[in-house]
């Protein structure tokens, strides 16, 4: 009983202690060492002009020609998120890992969904990336969002058939060792590029961007590196306020391939394929803010693929 | 020995240990002499990077002598065995492997020893002479066709020889291949190709869409080599535009014709 009171006579202090120092524990555990991540979901939409994307759509006056197209193919990848604040500090976003959609710090958005004109892809369908931000306690106000479209270098020249989801995409990637499709946008093209060939498989207008020029190391048998990085730097960032919430990242591919004519393929590879040689290459590379000599972001074009709506 | 054991062994018993023991002392340098002076043939089968015009490493764009063009992205071959095939009409020697796997021998208890003892007697190299049934393993062979540095395809251990004959067996998976891409349908595809043609600069580009189901044999002639113990290798060479060179991508029969030009293509250099 003695022991039992001496006990009690401690004890009392101490869990007042233990009480009395928890938030400052739990204030030091924030802006230390684990972070308590805030949610953020990033909502994208496709569009061609003024119209949303869909597989069954027809969609006139695209391109220099005016042409009139339907969809095959939508998808592409995304990677190093930041949201920006209003002082232009930018906040790292880590993607969740859902084991379907986003792996690493890359994420699949895929608009098409196998049905109408999308043959090759696959039913299921992407629009959002979700991760999370740390701030700590501080309360931000945003500006917009960067983000980088393609696969980063060191998950792009891996052995696809083994790589986690969505990187084992065998549509979207070439098979050796060249790397991913960044971006694959295709269109079927009324009256042109195939579009009336006698077994109805035209290949249409084709827009693969990827990483080109790349080179083996002897020793290793790996890719060391890529002339033509052609990852572009997407900034959407507004005098007002962004809210993720309400707001939408949009592609409008009519803005993508403004100026290229989709009823001719005017030489080279079919379409876009990201080759430096390539005519179709020149105005979309521009309109995704990329230099096509060097397959870096430009330093005067400006991309205009992409806005906040 | 303990006691006890030493008083559990009859005195006949004992001087048969002793023979054995002394009969084993005795073979022991013979058998290492064999095995020492016997090594095993040890051929390694390299594809070299394939040409693509150009040099990327993307697949590349081909403009044929007759104009037209091809444009591959992607290619799938599914490959069951390697072998080396004797000079001799009708004498396969060649031994079927598992890549990554040499000498393997899937076979009961008995023919286990069997093997064991032409191995401890014959030396190392005819051990792997064994006959088998080719052991049947699916691997996606377009990856190392189209390495844009050599790459080892499969290490062979044959029986000494004389050899004329590299075999690739392209066969078709009967379910999802150990490394196939996961949304590939190939189950039952042998060879699949996907890309774009057409017949000329003014023509439409159309989608080029080639699945084979066949089994077939590329079957790619050796310098006469023979083998008696050493360490070879062999190195496939192949270039894009011999292999796609000529085939109508629009023809009912364009998989078979892409495995005979594969075929054709490839040229064999020994080191």
């Amino acid at each position: 009983m003695i022991l039992n009171r001496a006990a009690a006579v401690l004890a009392t202090p101490l869990a007042a202690l233990a009480v009395a120092s928890a938030p400052a524990c739990d204030d030091d555990h924030d802006h230390d060492e684990h972070s308590h991540g805030q949610e953020v979901t990033l909502t994208f939409a496709a569009k061609v002009g003024t119209e949303a994307f869909s597989c069954g759509a027809t969609y006139a006056n695209v391109g220099a020609a005016a042409s009139t197209v339907k969809p095959n193919d939508f998808r592409f990848y995304v990677h190093d998120f930041r949201l920006v604040a209003t002082d232009g500090t930018e906040w790292p976003v880590s993607l969740e890992q859902d084991g379907l959609w986003q792996s690493a710090n890359v994420a699949l958005l895929d608009f098409e969904d196998k049905t109408g004109t999308c043959a090759n892809g696959t039913a299921p369908t992407n629009v959002t990336v979700r991760g999370t931000f740390d701030t700590g306690h501080e309360t931000v106000a945003w500006s917009g969002v960067k983000f980088r479209v393609g696969v980063p270098f060191v998950l792009n020249h891996g052995d696809a058939s083994t790589a986690a989801s969505p990187l084992n995409l065998s549509g979207l990637f070439w098979s050796w060792q060249g790397g991913y499709k960044f971006m694959r946008l295709d269109m079927a093209v009324e009256g042109a590029m195939g579009g009336e060939n006698p077994h109805g498989d035209g290949a249409g207008a084709l827009l693969h961007l990827g990483s080109t020029d790349c080179t083996l190391d002897a020793t290793t048998q790996s890719v060391s590196a890529c002339g033509a990085p052609n990852r572009p730097e997407i900034t959407l960032v507004k005098n007002a306020t962004f809210d993720p919430a309400t707001e939408k990242i949009v592609l409008d591919y009519a803005a993508l391939v403004d100026g290229v004519d989709l009823s001719m393929d005017m030489g080279g590879a079919p379409g876009c394929m990201s080759g430096k040689d390539d005519p179709e290459c020149g105005p979309i590379f521009t309109h995704l803010g990329l230099d096509l000599a060097t397959g870096l972001p430009s330093a005067t074009a400006v991309q205009t693929a992409f806005h906040l709506e | 020995m303990s006691t006890a054991m030493a008083n559990g062994i009859s005195r006949g018993a004992r001087v048969a240990l002793i023979a054995l023991a002394a009969l084993a002392t005795s073979m022991v340098p013979s058998c290492a002499w064999v095995l020492e002076s016997s090594p095993g043939n040890r051929v390694t089968v390299v594809l070299g990077p394939m040409r693509w015009p150009g040099g990327d490493l993307r697949p590349g764009h081909i403009v044929r002598a007759d104009g037209s063009e091809v444009f591959i992205e992607r290619a799938y071959l599914a490959w069951a065995r390697a072998e080396l095939k004797a000079c001799a009409a009708g004498q396969s020697a060649g031994l079927s492997v598992r890549k990554g796997d040499r000498n393997v021998v899937r076979s009961g208890g008995a023919e286990r020893w069997a093997a064991w003892l032409r191995q401890a007697f014959r030396g190392a190299a005819r051990a792997s002479h064994t006959g088998l049934t080719p052991l049947v393993e699916v691997r996606a062979l377009a990856e190392s066709l189209f390495a844009q540095g050599p790459t080892e395809l499969v290490a062979l251990a044959p029986p000494p020889g004389t050899y004329c004959r590299l075999v690739i067996g392209v066969a078709a998976p009967s379910g999802t291949p150990e490394r196939g891409p996961s949304d590939l349908a190939l189950a039952g595809v042998s060879l699949a190709m996907d890309g774009y043609y057409r017949a000329g600069p003014d023509a439409p580009w159309v989608v080029l869409s080639v699945r084979e189901s066949a089994a077939f044999d590329v079957t790619v002639p050796l310098p006469q080599v023979e083998l008696d113990g050493q360490d070879l290798v062999v190195e496939v060479d192949k270039a894009a535009t011999d292999w796609l060179g000529s085939i109508d991508f629009a023809s009912k029969t364009a998989g078979r014709a892409t495995l005979e030009a594969l075929q054709a293509s490839m040229r064999v250099a020994l080191r």
